[in-house]
């Protein structure tokens, strides 16, 4: 069983849940984030330090999948978001683990994240926005999503 | 790594070395009204107030006798004699973690543009800003074109709105935020609507206030336009300013060009994002109000990563309360400003395709 919790990085990181989806902005890096699907349903639990064992029931009484399955794409997930330095492990907790949240009934996806980063530029520069003819230089787009 | 006290302490040594240059050298005081709101700035030389304060013109309320609720002092570093202190605190070259890019405590705020010789100082607390320039002569224009940005972002946000990177027009006092990132379509889009008839209320960036439904405040009239795309604006050409610099962006004031058209205030009724899509029409469809947030935050967030968290979510509460609407452009102005008339005169018929 996986007990392990974890917060928002903050106040380096920020994310808003918009109509579904969670973006996240890291205000150090420039990289920017969002998430659909279940790994957006999942967001609001895992940020509120719920651990992930918790999660996993959650997303599992919401959708068809196989526990076993949720259990390692979580796990992934997690890992992911500690690299990327999105969130920060919390302690282990003495309280009761609370009743897993109930999530709206959807198709599971996976826990997919995509990461974009052309804005980098904005951070790194200085004057801060207008460094040539067209803004700022556009570094090539490059949007990447994992699964 | 500069710590939080050190740089702390170092900024509260400097905002003291300004007041001191306040209470000794003869300022003059200018009033406006920033988004309603009554504001003094406190001008060290009579030059920083010719050349660098012309984006704010139209906000100038010389007769105010209102108390102000922020007072911003701009210095001119050479010719004021008001230099900063030597401090590792201020000796960032190019990188954030070489010194200060910016710092945010509980109520003061400080950034730093070594390159541009510009420092915004900000505390919330006292109502108090500073705006130091190295030197007036060599400021980029860029930096005439919205001065004081960061002070205004950081003031907006503590009184819940935001300083959006967006341009902003309107029709009989509503208006529609246009969204997306340098080389979307935001000028153009903003000046073909001006050429239409519009009233102008930004280019780059606007001031958006708390309020429900919220309404846009100009925060300066310049518009910036690139080069290739002068020929289009050939209606304001004798306004244009930088035309003989390759290195700057051809720039106007809304207020020199079209002076009845400058909008101060307009109550918001939806979002555009415009794609450059050389369409015969304007097409105008309805998107989600999370697409429309992925292509307004990151830009207006890391321009000003100061305003963080609070700025993030009142972003995210206009995409949430306002119409969403990707643009897709005609070539023709006129068509793309009639396309944005329907959606602020609903009763003409627009052209709308579901969202996909």
């Amino acid at each position: 069983m996986d007990t392990r919790r974890f917060e928002l990085n903050s106040p380096k990181i920020i994310g808003e849940v918009i109509d579904g989806e969670v973006m996240i902005i890291d205000l150090v890096s420039g990289i920017y984030y969002n998430l659909t699907g279940t790994s957006a349903a999942a967001w609001p639990l895992l940020v509120a330090g719920l651990p992930l064992h918790a999660v996993v029931e959650s997303v599992g009484a919401s959708c068809e999948a196989d526990p076993a399955v949720i259990t390692a794409d979580l796990a992934v997930f997690a890992d992911r978001l500690i690299g990327e330095s999105i969130v920060r492990e919390l302690g282990p907790t003495a309280e009761p683990a609370a009743a897993a949240p109930r999530l709206p009934e959807a198709t599971y996806t996976g826990f997919g994240i995509n990461r974009y980063d052309d804005m980098r530029a904005l951070l790194v520069v200085d004057p801060v926005h207008e460094v040539g003819e067209f803004g700022w230089p556009p570094p090539p787009a490059s949007a990447t999503t994992s699964q | 790594m500069i710590g939080d006290a050190f740089a702390r302490g170092v900024l509260r040594d400097l905002v003291a070395v300004l007041e001191r240059a306040a209470a000794t050298r003869p300022v003059q005081v200018r009033r406006y009204r920033i988004a309603g709101v009554p504001v003094a700035l406190h001008i060290g030389a009579a030059g920083v107030a010719q050349s660098m304060l012309h984006a704010i013109e139209p906000l100038a309320c010389p007769e105010d006798t209102a108390p102000a609720e922020l007072s911003l002092f701009v210095w001119d570093g050479a010719r004021d004699g008001v230099t900063l202190p030597e401090s590792p605190v201020l000796r960032r070259e190019d990188a954030p973690e070489a010194g200060l890019g910016g710092y945010s405590g509980a109520s003061l705020r400080a950034f730093y543009q070594p390159n541009a010789g510009v420092l915004s100082l900000f505390d919330a607390a006292a109502r108090c800003a500073h705006w130091w320039l190295r030197d007036v002569a060599t400021t980029p224009y860029y930096e005439r074109a919205a001065p004081f940005k960061h002070v205004l972002q950081w003031w907006i946000a503590e009184r819940g709105g935001a300083l959006l990177h967006s341009a902003a027009v309107g029709v009989d006092g509503e208006g529609i935020l246009i969204a997306g990132p340098s080389g979307s379509g935001k000028s153009s889009t903003a000046l073909a609507c001006v050429d239409a008839g519009f009233a102008f209320a930004s280019d780059d960036y606007v001031l958006v206030d708390a309020k429900h439904p919220p309404t846009a405040h100009l925060a300066y009239a310049t518009a910036k336009v690139m080069r290739e795309s002068l020929a289009r604006h050939q209606r304001h050409h004798r306004h244009f300013r930088n035309l003989a610099r390759d290195d700057e962006k051809p720039m106007l004031f809304v207020h020199d060009a079209a002076p009845d058209q400058v909008g101060l205030s307009l109550a918001l009724r939806g979002i555009v994002l415009p794609a450059v899509m050389h369409r015969a029409t304007t097409r105008l469809v309805p998107i989600r109000s999370a697409e429309m947030l992925r292509a307004l935050a990151p830009s207006s967030i890391l321009l000003f990563p100061l305003a963080g968290d609070a700025a993030f979510r009142r972003m995210a509460e206009l995409c949430r309360e306002l119409p969403c609407w990707r643009a897709e452009l005609a070539d023709d102005p006129n068509d793309v400003a009639a396309a944005l008339r329907g959606l602020l005169t609903p009763s003409q018929p627009l052209t709308v395709q579901a969202a996909r």
